[in-house]
């Protein structure tokens, strides 16, 4: 039978209950010491080796109750009956100590990491807060690097991550609420926010949201994303993750909500819009123009990612006489004794080029090399000189593949590397009608798809003039003055709004 | 799914031009330049002056009555039954002007590029393209007019510019060549697109989340409606003649062919179609959103949205098919009765529902608060 | 709900089909110019030549230039109209015929001079072709022009629409592209003027390693070929080309030799740009009479001789000068087309109708054909001479005014 309701008080009994609930497994320590300063009372520590700082618990813990302590002895004398509140006075040095009656409470803490004290003869035990595991150091971040910018990174630790954010924000309006999500994995997330910033109705969609995941297990951050999605059919990523804390503290900043996920170094952030994927840190870290210019580079990429392969199908087998007449003999002969049609042969690239992809990613490093070989070489200059292929398609194709690895969201990028093939087979089809019906489809689509009430396409479709600003140009910082529309912030204006520097008037 | 859509004024006036632009540009040049030869230009203006009128007049009468709908208002001023023939006759109205509407790009698609496509399959396509928008609401195709405001400006630069050097001011002039009564007659021929801005305002305008203004809004948005839409009779007058114009069911296509950026993109209607596109879809989704909203409103079906639209689906597609089947078919059917219907409609309806409305005296009371 | 309704959408689109007017690029043969002609055999039947470029020869140019296959693949067919004669052509040829490359049009001359109506209606309605279309009458066989050298590149069909394009440097070629004709064809008064080409033997010598020269037939431009409504009336010569094209060409570049103020027999080349023309109409009687305004601006290119006139002298005389031969040359043309052809070719009875559409619509439109040999027409040029190109001064005059006096 399990531990359920109070602790007893009888330490046989409490560690045969607590054996009974969390099992004797070689990771579990139970360990047995006498309080000299107590009367020597008998006492139990409980802990999970791989999750408790040992360390911590022999100095701070272990030491100071087996070692005769006069302050410790004489305040338990002069209050019989409470020894926690003596211990928790003289006994110990840790910082974190919490007396707790409940089982539940008391398990819950164990196999988190913490150790709790048993004393025979008290109904209250101690949650001593003493978690520290191997975890690996901040490193850089991997999958969003900037050249110039903070190198710090979140860690797969949720302590830790708050942390990270509250460094960055010493704002006292700063909230972190915790939730326990999965019965079994009882994973730890944390929404924060600004409270004086974050809109009251966002925050409690994401409260409920949240609090209506029921199930047995969270491996993820992205197991989150999708049992608070929107459109949970969708194509697209409705809301956005990041790895960088400097992106989490700027989207506090605006009013939005980041949900840190226990265990998943990367963090949710909602409200997303379609425009947030293809905005990085990196534009606010160079000049406002150069930042702009990239914005339009990457939206150039998509647009590329999209087309390439075909724009490829539908001006070589449909409209030809766009092309100008040099080009289209020299793509007409680069095609002469190809055994198959454009939409074919763009179709067989596209998924190669998947395939390479696919391969590379999973790929032991040290292969790496032998991959990206066989890729150019074999299957793009030998089906060229084969005569398998046309060389125009190999550069539509390779276009088109660059190019979605400028969309810096990589869940964005798959989506949107996802949705040639139906573009490429209307386009086969219907040659530029069916290309532009694909196109609009899609459009339409995405501006009717909402992240968190939020409109999903916003500030394009709807047309948000005063978010413009930091959308498809990002102007300078001392020009933004009121934070983006999108997440509906409480408190519009950031800053005071003739921050462009001058010189002074003295 | 009846859920309170909302769209903002600047979207409203995004959207006026999108509902004009490609039949007029497309279709329209041609037909009038059928009967007044190079007045086309001063037919059309003509035209469009009035049309500004009539709108005004509707931003009017809607102000009046602002969270009622063109049929909904006359249900109120002209009695139910009357009120509710309205409907019926405006969604069928709606219907055909989808298939007008729709047909200036399933013409360019059949006669320019996608010859051997079966006409069906090009208008089935069409429609269904169509039907998501509505499918997927009135505000996300109000949403993408903003895009198709761009292609408008985009198409006319780009024409612009590949024609300029063709431009021959001679085959303007003489201004009022056939004399003004001419030329106002023959303005009927751009109603048949004012007609579609005028009463899809009339189902429109409600929705509107903020109404003030909006008389200011309508008139500039019909000045900038003007200046996309004025400039192609201009320019293909000026560059192909009306002669040639006369000749094409297509003018605009034609105009297009003529575009030359330099000897390296000696062609680029590709580029100038891919603009035009965006504003046809929402064109012809908002006929079709306007149809089947006058449809529920008259018929009193407010449930079963989704079925209504795809019966009016089927509408609409033999609407567009069999209009233009046989493209002279559609250029006579525009001519007439199209123009005239239109006309009839959109001059008729508002001005006999202020009078009725001033008779009865319901326009001296002040907008009510909305009853939904 | 949406999405779903997205998915079925973007899958079921193109399960629905075939793909109908999907061609590859590699099947089409891209025709570069065709010839029409009147077939020798049956007076009713068409000829038509096509010149289809063959994109193995034109394609990697790193291959060794053995075994190069022919650039350019020419063909033949007859029918009854022109659409079935091209039909025709796919009894021979391997590659789909396709039209949106074309770049000239060539008529030849028996055709031109028996109807050029189907020609225009054919190819003005084929979606393909496109409206910048050069088009040009062949004096002799369009097939022989096809088949001849044009400039220096490998597609004779390019090459002779780049000649068309720096026409504006002779004055030989304006407006005779398909958009232009159409248009003139389908207005009331205009007549056609169209670009003819001729045949001449030219030597060439291919490459310095070659030392043999062979003669070729090779086309050059010639001058304008006039039109009544739809028949071909004769030609105008180079030089009444020219004179028309002063105020009928768009941003005329040409130069002209103006007899030298100091010594007549001697020539100074005047290059006169930026070009205007206005046309004025004025209406006594019901006889209009026209009146032609040239003003453009000239830069001495080349001096014979020297003088010793100051350089303001000379430039005003060089300017009086210039207008001469520039009136000269104009009344050349205009004589042609009024005495001889009596055709308008000039557009003048659009000058009149746009400003005088009252008279024009009472009565004048009808009888504009008999009136238009009648008209008069005074000509007048404005050059101002501004400068020599590059040079302060002639390089003629430098020796002897060492002394520039202004």
């Amino acid at each position: 039978m399990g531990a359920t309701g109070n602790i007893s008080g009888i330490l046989d009994k409490d560690k045969q209950d607590l054996i009974n609930t969390i099992g004797q497994g070689p990771d579990i320590s139970y360990r047995h010491l006498t309080i000299p300063s107590l009367d020597n009372c008998q006492a139990l520590i409980v802990y999970v080796k791989g999750l408790a700082n040992t360390t911590e618990l022999e100095d701070s813990i272990i030491a100071p109750l087996t070692t005769p302590a006069p302050a410790l002895a004489q305040d338990a004398q002069q209050n019989q009956s409470d020894k926690v509140s003596a211990l928790m006075k003289y006994g110990l040095s840790i910082a974190d100590v919490t007396p707790s009656k409940l089982w539940a409470d008391i398990c819950d803490h164990i196999v988190s990491g913490d150790s709790v004290l048993f004393m025979d003869q008290s109904d209250t035990a101690l949650i001593l807060a003493n978690r520290g595991w191997k975890q690996r150091s901040i490193s850089e971040p991997t999958t969003e690097v900037e050249s110039r910018g903070p190198k710090d990174c979140f860690l797969e630790d949720i302590m830790s991550n708050m942390g990270l954010i509250r460094r960055r924000i010493r704002d006292y309006n700063l909230r972190f609420e915790g939730f326990k999500i999965g019965d079994r994995s009882k994973t730890d997330v944390v929404i924060a926010y600004i409270e004086d910033l974050v809109s009251e109705s966002l925050l409690n969609e994401v409260r409920t949201r949240l609090g209506r995941i029921k199930t047995d297990g969270i491996s993820n951050s992205s197991a989150v994303e999708e049992y608070i999605q929107d459109s949970p059919f969708s194509i697209f990523p409705q809301t956005e993750h990041t790895e960088r804390p400097d992106r989490g503290a700027a989207a506090l900043l605006e009013g939005r909500i980041v949900i840190l996920v226990d265990n998943a170094p990367f963090q949710i952030i909602v409200p997303a819009t379609f425009w947030s994927f293809i905005q990085v840190p990196g534009d606010y870290y160079a000049r406002y123009i150069i930042g702009t210019f990239w914005r339009w580079i990457r939206l150039f990429a998509i647009f590329l990612t999209i087309s390439s392969s075909s724009a490829y199908v539908l001006l070589t087998s449909f409209h030809q006489e766009m092309l100008p007449t040099s080009l289209a003999l020299k793509v007409a002969a680069g095609r002469m004794g190809v055994p198959f049609p454009a939409a074919m042969e763009a179709f067989v690239m596209e998924i190669i080029f998947e395939i390479m992809t696919e391969a590379g990613l999973r790929m032991p490093k040290a292969l790496g090399q032998t991959v990206s070989i066989i890729g150019t070489l074999v299957i793009g200059q030998g089906a060229v000189m084969a005569g398998l292929v046309g060389p125009a398609l190999v550069i539509a194709v390779a276009i088109g593949a660059i190019a979605s690895f400028a969309i810096p969201s990589f869940s964005m990028s798959n989506s949107i590397r996802l949705l040639r093939f139906p573009l490429l087979f209307s386009s086969a089809v219907f040659g530029l009608f069916g290309y532009l019906g694909g196109v609009i489809l899609i459009t339409i689509y995405l501006m009717s798809l909402r992240s968190f009430g939020t409109p999903f396409y916003a500030p394009i479709g709807p047309f948000i003039r005063e978010d413009l600003k930091d959308t498809l140009v990002r102007v300078p910082r001392w020009q933004m003055i009121t934070r983006p529309w999108f997440a509906r912030p409480k408190d519009k204006p950031r800053q005071a709004p003739d921050l462009k520097p001058k010189p002074d008037p003295r | 799914m009846m859920t309170k859509v909302k769209i903002s004024r600047f979207q409203y006036f995004l959207l006026i031009p999108n509902l004009l632009f490609a039949k007029a540009i497309g279709i329209t040049a041609g037909v009038t330049a059928r009967s007044v030869g190079s007045d086309a230009w001063t037919s059309m203006s003509i035209g469009f002056l009035l049309g500004t009128a009539i709108i005004l007049a509707m931003v009017y009468l809607h102000s009046r009555f602002p969270e009622k709908t063109i049929v909904q208002i006359s249900e109120e001023v002209v009695g139910k039954w009357l009120g509710k023939l309205t409907g019926i006759v405006l969604a069928l109205f709606f219907i055909l002007a989808f298939g007008a509407s729709a047909n200036v790009m399933t013409m360019h698609l059949k006669e320019y590029f996608l010859v051997e496509t079966p006409f069906w399959l090009i208008c089935f396509v069409y429609t269904l393209l169509c039907m998501y928008g509505v499918f997927v609401g009135i505000e996300n195709i109000v949403r993408f007019s903003l895009f198709g405001l761009l292609g408008c400006l985009l198409i006319n630069i780009t024409m612009i510019f590949g024609t300029w050097g063709d431009f021959d001011l001679i085959n303007l002039l003489p201004v009022l060549d056939r004399g003004l009564s001419a030329n106002i007659a023959n303005s009927i021929y751009i109603f048949g697109d004012l007609a579609m801005a005028i009463l899809g305002i009339g189902m429109i305008y409600p929705l509107l989340n903020n109404k003030d203004k909006t008389f200011v809004i309508s008139f500039w948005a019909m000045v900038l409606s003007g200046i996309l839409i004025l400039i192609w009779p201009i320019m293909e007058l000026g560059v192909i003649g009306s002669g040639a114009m006369q000749q094409y069911v297509v003018v605009c296509m034609q105009q297009v062919r003529c575009a030359q950026l330099t000897r390296y993109l000696p062609r680029y209607e590709l580029i100038m179609v891919s603009f035009f596109t965006f504003t046809t879809f929402v064109q012809s989704a908002t006929m079709y959103y306007c149809s089947v909203q006058s449809f529920q409103q008259s018929s009193g079906m407010l449930k079963n949205r989704q079925i209504i639209i795809l019966l009016l689906a089927i509408a609409m597609f033999l609407a567009t098919f069999l209009m233009a089947n046989d493209h002279n078919n559609y250029i006579h059917f525009l001519a007439y009765p199209w123009a005239q219907i239109c006309t009839i409609l959109s001059l008729g309806l508002p001005v006999v529902l202020i009078m009725t409305a001033l008779i009865r005296g319901k326009l001296k009371n002040k907008p009510t608060p909305a009853k939904t | 709900m949406k999405t779903i309704a997205l998915y079925v959408l973007l899958i079921s689109l193109p399960l629905l089909s075939g793909c109908w007017d999907m061609r590859e690029i590699n099947e089409l043969g891209l025709v570069m110019a065709v010839g029409i002609d009147k077939s020798s055999n049956n007076p009713d039947h068409y000829l038509v030549t096509v010149q289809v470029a063959n994109p193995q020869a034109g394609g990697s140019s790193a291959d060794s230039s053995i075994n190069r296959p022919e650039t350019i693949w020419i063909s033949s067919a007859e029918g009854k109209t022109i659409f079935e004669a091209i039909r025709e052509l796919a009894r021979i040829s391997s590659q789909r015929i396709m039209w949106a490359h074309n770049n000239v049009i060539v008529i030849g001359e028996s055709l031109a001079r028996d109807d050029i109506t189907p020609v225009i209606d054919f190819f003005s309605h084929n979606h393909e072709l496109r409206m910048k279309t050069w088009m040009a009458v062949a004096k002799g066989s369009a097939t022989d022009f096809l088949k001849a050298k044009a400039g220096m590149g490998s597609i004779p069909g390019q090459s002779l629409a780049d000649m068309f394009r720096y026409q504006q440097f002779t004055g030989l070629d304006f407006h005779s592209n398909l958009l232009k004709v159409y248009g003139d064809f389908t207005s009331d008064t205009t007549n056609l003027l169209i670009g003819s080409l001729s045949l001449e033997q030219a030597t060439t010598q291919a490459g310095l390693s070659k030392v043999q020269e062979n003669t070729v037939e090779q086309i050059q431009m010639d001058g304008m070929a006039v039109f009544d409504q739809r028949r071909m009336l004769g030609y105008l010569s180079e030089d009444e080309t020219r004179g028309l094209a002063w105020f009928l060409s768009e941003n005329p570049n040409m130069v002209i030799s103006v007899p030298h103020p100091s010594d007549s027999s001697e020539s100074v080349a005047v290059e006169i740009v930026a070009v205007k023309a206005k046309i004025d109409s004025q209406l006594d009687q019901q006889t209009p009479s026209f009146s032609i305004q040239i003003t453009g601006t000239g830069h001495i290119a080349e001096e014979d001789t020297t003088s010793d006139l100051s350089i303001n002298d000379f430039k005003h005389q060089m300017e009086f000068l210039a207008e001469q031969q520039i009136i000269e040359e104009i009344d050349l043309g205009l004589d042609k087309v009024l005495n001889v052809y009596k055709s308008d070719v000039l557009g003048f009875g659009k000058v009149v109708h746009s400003q005088h559409k009252k008279e024009w619509n009472q009565g004048l439109k009808d009888r504009w054909v008999q009136i238009f040999p009648d008209v008069e027409i005074s000509v007048a040029a404005d050059i101002e001479i501004k400068s020599s190109t590059l040079n302060q001064i002639p390089l003629r005059n430098y020796r002897r005014s060492s002394v520039i006096d202004d």
